[in-house]
């Protein structure tokens, strides 16, 4: 029976293919309903993480050599907690949106700020002269914090010159690129190369 | 070329079946090597082919090249395997047998000194009868017959009790018969005929036999031999008998021609019709140069036997039995052949410099007392010093500027060509009432960033009375959607359900948005706030496929988020997309707004405000702009100013 889901996912995603290119009644009908149950079965992936999460860190409260087991606790009080003012309030309620504007907003914000210091630290000492290629790489990043200042247009004119043309050839390499390796892998998973779900 | 077994067929050296019948053909001889697989000859130390070591290397033993074969001793030329612990049963199986071999006290007494003196001039004869290995195999032969002695008699120790003469004619036998498949037949024909049935013996006949044996041993034995060795040979020889004498001594003489020149000088006369050319060519000069077989010269004795030259040290007198242990039963020495065919532990290595200086510290170390306090390392961090300095700057160039009135920053936005007045006259030229999807890709980490632009592009798109229905791929999107959407409808009168529409959140990622760029709206989404199928509200029963939103606004957060909508929903409904994104994600958005993929692109905090400038509605983005400024100014300082201290550092080493 190890036949079975190749031949499953070689059909659907054979049918999802055709369903892209093709518009069809019967084609539109399946394509949906396969997509509907790749909804259902992220959802429930993501529900499975959270319970993988509960025990993990559980796990690490329960066994007393784990190292700084107090960040575990928190973690397991504060789901509990907001799970059980979710299902008693329900969603979208006020104590929950309480808990996310002036509890969950400031601390996301506050971990992103630090990328900031972080950022010019780094910035400041690794950005550094030594050659030919890391001078052009110091003056690229110094034209375009100096184009993002809104005071002088040859900076800003400068720095949509640095991203249009030689950023954006970048990119768009590492878009082909992208692209590329993902057509190769949708063709080795729709010919039964590559397996991921047997594994 | 290597000859197949079963059909013959030639094969190529580095085959291993037959290429016709397909037969597994026989493997080279010699030493295999374990990295390539190459044959390589049994003296070989490294591979011919590769380098690689053929032979394994002892443990702490650095061996040199490897010896050349020891001639006439049975030992193995080729270098063993690596010596692995004898199993006790094997040691004991082997040492019972020695046991049981071994005589008793009372046989042991009798063995006479003449019968230990015979093995060692049986070890020495087979030593030289052995034939070299680069001599013509007539040339071995022949000197195999003219030695005449036991070429295995020192691992025949059983045999004593047979004549000399059957063991001799056995040894030679076996001489013959290992080298009969190398020898010319002219060489076989003239061993049949000296081995013709001999006639019956008279008493003289076996006189001249037994002066035979004797001669043959004379010859090796007393002319080859060292002094040292000819002072062992044993003083008891068999006696003949009386009557013998005379014919011995009138016999001896012809005997001798008989035995070493009459037969190699009648070959080339008799059979050189018979012989190949070659080998007529080089045989005359030979036989020429030697008309009589030389006995061993000294000088070409192993370096083995020379070795052996007893010296002035106490001999090992054969002692008691041992009473107990391995080697219960047994007395005086262990045979060599045994002792060198048994596995046995290898060699100590003999200590190094180094490690005899490493195994004195070690000795040091364990001497000394132990210290009761365990100081820490100084392992002065080098922390850059302008590090804290840095980040004092930076907090200080942030929030300096909400405390100050101005806006110089601010005033040197430019709005016209750039992205966010292409987004701003995207909208502004949307029909009233337009459906518009609105998708809040991002989360609560970039808020700060993307709220800016989220409240801007609504606060417009209420302005211009569109219909808003809102999603998001992210499962805090749709939180984040409320905060924005819900104070810019109260500020525009903007009615839940009726003129927006929170739709939540929407899972499946890729299949998610092909459900919306195939159908619209998923027929089973929920909307945020009331939780109610979002087909059966009134803002969106009028979507019935994707054609009816007049653009996608996607406020995305990450690359990965804009990515997807125009894969999964512009490229194939070939909807309208305006993104707002962040500073971040401006670098890749570029490639699709240059291609045409997005009619607008705003992005940061940069966009924000300039979006707000246009919009106649300057906020909270024009005042960070402000700070963002600074900050930026401030890095860009930093920047410099490092290199150049960098710089006067390195010209200050070179100095």
């Amino acid at each position: 029976m190890k036949w079975l889901p190749t031949a499953v996912a070689i059909g659907v995603g054979l049918v999802t293919l055709a369903d892209f290119f093709y518009r069809h009644p019967l084609l539109d009908t399946i394509g949906t309903a396969f997509r509907e149950w790749t909804i259902l079965l992220t959802a429930f992936a993501l529900l499975l993480g959270l319970f993988n999460l509960l025990h993990v860190h559980f796990l690490r409260v329960a066994r007393r050599n784990e190292p700084n087991p107090g960040y575990s606790l928190v973690l397991l009080a504060t789901a509990l907690a907001v799970t059980g003012i979710g299902f008693w309030f329900g969603l979208p309620s006020e104590p929950m949106t309480w808990i996310f504007s002036n509890l969950y907003l400031p601390l996301q914000g506050a971990f992103f700020a630090l990328v900031a210091f972080f950022l010019a630290s780094a910035a400041y000492r690794a950005l550094r002269a030594n050659s030919f290629a890391t001078f052009l790489m110091l003056a690229a990043a110094l034209i375009v914090l100096i184009g993002q200042i809104p005071l002088t247009s040859i900076a800003t004119q400068a720095k949509d010159w640095i991203l249009s043309v030689p950023s954006e050839a970048g990119v768009r390499g590492l878009l082909l690129g992208v692209a590329l390796g993902t057509l190769a892998t949708g063709v080795r998973l729709l010919v039964g190369i590559d397996r991921p779900y047997s594994e | 070329m290597i000859y197949c077994a079963q059909c013959g067929t030639q094969n190529k050296d580095e085959n291993k079946f037959c290429s016709h019948c397909g037969a597994r053909l026989a493997p080279p001889a010699g030493l295999i090597c374990p990295m390539c697989s190459t044959p390589n000859p049994v003296d070989t130390v490294f591979c011919n082919n590769c380098g690689a070591r053929v032979v394994p290397l002892i443990a702490g033993v650095d061996r040199p090249a490897a010896p050349p074969p020891i001639k006439g001793l049975s030992l193995p030329t080729k270098t063993a395997a690596p010596p692995t612990p004898a199993p006790r049963e094997d040691s004991e199986n082997w040492l019972a047998n020695l046991r049981a071999a071994t005589p008793t006290d009372n046989e042991a007494e009798s063995e006479t000194k003449w019968a230990r003196d015979e093995n060692a001039d049986a070890e020495i004869a087979s030593d030289s009868a052995t034939t070299r290995e680069d001599d013509p195999a007539w040339m071995r032969d022949l000197r195999r017959a003219a030695s005449d002695a036991p070429a295995d008699e020192a691992n025949q120790r059983d045999d004593f009790d047979q004549p000399r003469e059957t063991r001799a004619r056995s040894d030679q036998e076996t001489a013959q018969a290992e080298s009969e498949a190398d020898e010319p037949s002219w060489i076989k024909r003239l061993r049949e005929s000296a081995q013709a049935p001999e006639p019956a013996l008279d008493r003289d006949d076996r006189a001249i036999k037994m002066e035979r044996a004797e001669t043959r041993d004379d010859i090796v034995d007393q002319d080859a031999l060292p002094d040292w060795l000819q002072a062992e040979t044993p003083p008891e020889k068999i006696t003949p008998e009386p009557e013998l004498a005379d014919a011995r001594a009138q016999n001896i003489a012809p005997l001798r021609a008989e035995e070493t020149s009459a037969p190699r000088a009648a070959e080339p006369e008799t059979r050189a019709g018979e012989m190949p050319d070659w080998m007529r060519m080089a045989m005359p000069a030979e036989k020429k140069d030697e008309p009589r077989l030389e006995p061993i010269a000294p000088e070409e004795i192993p370096s083995w036997v020379a070795r052996l030259k007893p010296t002035d040290a106490p001999p090992i007198i054969s002692g008691e039995s041992e009473a107990a242990g391995p080697l219960a039963g047994l007395r005086s020495l262990l045979p060599l052949a045994n002792a060198i065919a048994q596995p046995h532990a290898p060699a100590k290595p003999a200590p190094t410099p180094n490690g005899k200086t490493g195994a004195q510290l070690f000795q040091a170390i364990l001497a000394a007392p132990a210290s009761t306090e365990i100081t820490a390392p100084e392992m002065k961090r080098r922390a850059p010093a302008m590090q804290p300095i840095l980040y004092l700057l930076i907090a200080l160039a942030v929030i300096i500027p909400f405390f100050l009135p101005t806006n110089l920053a601010s005033s040197g936005l430019r709005l016209s060509g750039t992205p966010a007045a292409e987004f701003y006259d995207a909208i502004q030229t949307l029909p009233a009432n337009a459906n518009i999807l609105l998708a809040f890709d991002y989360d609560a980490s970039v808020a700060g960033e993307m709220d800016l632009l989220a409240r801007a592009v609504t606060r417009q798109l209420m302005q211009r009375r569109a219909n808003i229905i809102a999603v998001s791929t992210l499962d805090t999107g749709p939180a984040l959607a409320q905060r924005i959407l819900e104070p810019a409808a109260r500020e525009n009168n903007y009615r839940y359900g009726a003129n927006y529409l929170n739709a939540g959140y929407l899972a499946g990622n890729e299949a998610g948005l092909a459900q919306i760029a195939s159908i619209g709206l998923p027929t089973n989404a929920r909307d945020y706030l009331q939780n109610q199928l979002v087909r059966q509200i009134q803002i969106a029963t009028n979507i019935k496929s994707p054609r009816d939103f007049a653009l996608v606004v996607v406020l995305a957060g990450t690359d990965d988020a804009l990515k997807l909508w125009l894969e999964q929903v512009q490229a194939r409904a070939n909807l309208r997309v305006a993104a707002a994104t962040s500073a971040g994600v401006e670098p890749k958005a570029r490639a699709y707004r240059d291609a045409k993929q997005i009619v607008g692109l705003v992005s940061g905090l940069i966009g924000a405000a300039q979006y707000e400038v246009l919009t106649g509605q300057p906020g909270q983005a024009v005042v960070r702009v402000n700070a963002q400024s600074a900050a930026q100014i401030v890095l860009v300082l930093a920047i410099v100013i490092g290199n150049f201290a960098w710089l006067i550092s390195r010209v200050g080493k070179k100095i």
